[in-house]
């Protein structure tokens, strides 16, 4: 690899700042491209969402102190093998190296009137939520039942009639039925109504109205029903569901001086193969390590995936693959997923944070028997 | 001996500074870090501070 220059990290999330930060740390010329200060996506603290605070990851003083030049802009545009980036005013910005990191987008279910309907995605849908859920006593319908509209029907219950709505049977349906078990019970505590297998026709200004539980009063809707790999034309030409394919160091395959990290990427697991993994701990993780690569190191990444979620007073942890178990058995409070040879893959563990530890053990033990 | 400060703003509740020593911190009902002893010994405040990904903890003597 030729020496390090100037450096544009490409995504201002978690997985960007991380990155641009350490890189500045480091004395790199480093310029950070994206929209607003530095801040988490989704916006997921309850802290924020009641506040109406974005939760920055960084304020100017911190880029100024970190050494990271920040272009608040969007790139449209850009050529890999030129190191050549447009940004949405037109601008260009030449890099000597280029980190991707622009995380993940949230389309919209292809519903009439879903133009309507509120998001908390980034720090400015949170915003918008916050303002339109500012008067208690509001009829809000989050429309999808995983993580992110479940962690938002549980934070808006608190001050609205919250009805949660998916086209699948119970709330957290993609993970294992011990966390969805709990998440409903615990939604159900909070006063939020769930619709199962709910499919909607159409969102006006005062209602949703479905083919299966008939129409339901509305004064805000929530869409909150999937993601796809956030990037721009030039790598995802068809608009389909696509990842960054990087290799053990986080360069992006097929270039020289590009590395990418955060949830756009699918990384070599050396036990699971490629992985796309869209959780908080990996977004910050393989930042630094994109960082390092990018400065020589040549350790490859292998960190464990790790996921937490609080849904409302519930917190879910999970340590490892859930979809590399082929059985599950509780033991000792703690969900335990094995492989078809028996060695543990995954552990699932509810409202016991004091066993993070504990599961990274085990689930480190099964990799390495 | 010495205090563990949680700053609430920067806290993401990643739960690492829980897993390192859960007799000392724990979360609350907002998925953030709360302090459960007032005064601890100076290197275990220190132990715990040093977990945090996002430099939401930090040691005053």
């Amino acid at each position: 690899m030729s020496a390090v220059g100037r450096v544009t990290v490409v995504g201002n999330g978690v997985a960007g700042w991380s990155c641009a930060a350490r890189l500045g740390e480091r004395g790199v010329d480093v310029t950070m491209v994206g929209p607003g200060l530095p801040h988490d996506r989704p916006p997921l603290s309850k802290r924020a969402l009641v506040s109406g605070r974005v939760p920055l990851l960084a304020d100017a003083d911190r880029l100024t102190e970190k050494g990271v030049r920040h272009v608040d802009g969007r790139v449209v545009d850009c050529d890999f093998a030129t190191h050549r980036l447009v940004i949405d005013d037109g601008s260009e910005i030449e890099a000597d190296q280029i980190v991707w990191a622009t995380g993940l987008a949230y389309p919209r279910p292809p519903v009439a009137g879903i133009a309507l309907a509120a998001e908390n995605t980034t720090g400015a849908t949170m915003l918008d939520l916050t303002a339109r859920t500012a008067v208690e006593g509001r009829d809000v319908v989050v429309i999808g039942a995983g993580l992110i509209g479940s962690e938002t029907a549980a934070t808006l219950a608190g001050r609205h009639r919250v009805t949660l709505v998916d086209m699948l049977d119970r709330p957290l349906a993609r993970l294992h039925p011990t966390a969805s078990a709990a998440a409903a019970r615990t939604l159900a505590d909070l006063g939020v109504t769930f619709l199962a297998e709910a499919r909607i026709e159409e969102i006006t200004a005062s209602s949703v109205r479905t083919s299966t539980h008939g129409t339901l009063p509305c004064d805000v809707a929530v869409s909150a029903a999937g993601f796809r790999t956030s990037l721009p034309t030039a790598l995802a030409p068809d608009g389909r569901s696509l990842t960054v394919d990087v290799d053990e160091r986080l360069r992006v395959v097929g270039t020289t001086d590009v590395f990418a990290c955060g949830d756009c990427i699918a990384f070599p697991h050396p036990r699971h193969g490629r992985l796309q993994i869209p959780h908080w701990d990996h977004a910050l993780y393989s930042g630094r390590h994109a960082a390092d690569s990018l400065l020589g190191d040549d350790t490859p990444y292998v960190r464990e995936p790790y996921y937490f979620s609080d849904i409302g007073p519930l917190r879910i942890q999970q340590v490892g693959l859930a979809t590399a178990a082929a059985e599950w058995r509780v033991e000792d409070g703690l969900t335990i997923g094995r492989d078809d040879v028996g060695r543990i893959v995954a552990v699932l563990f509810l409202n016991a944070p004091a066993r993070l530890r504990e599961a990274r053990e085990l689930v480190a033990a099964g990799a390495n028997p | 001996m010495a205090r563990l400060i949680v700053d609430e703003d920067t806290c993401i509740g990643s739960g690492e500074c829980i897993a390192e020593d859960p007799a000392a911190i724990e979360l609350d009902d907002h998925g953030c870090a709360r302090v459960l002893i007032a005064e601890l010994d100076e290197a275990r405040a220190q132990r715990i501070c040093d977990t945090c990904p996002v430099g939401a903890l930090s040691v005053e003597s």
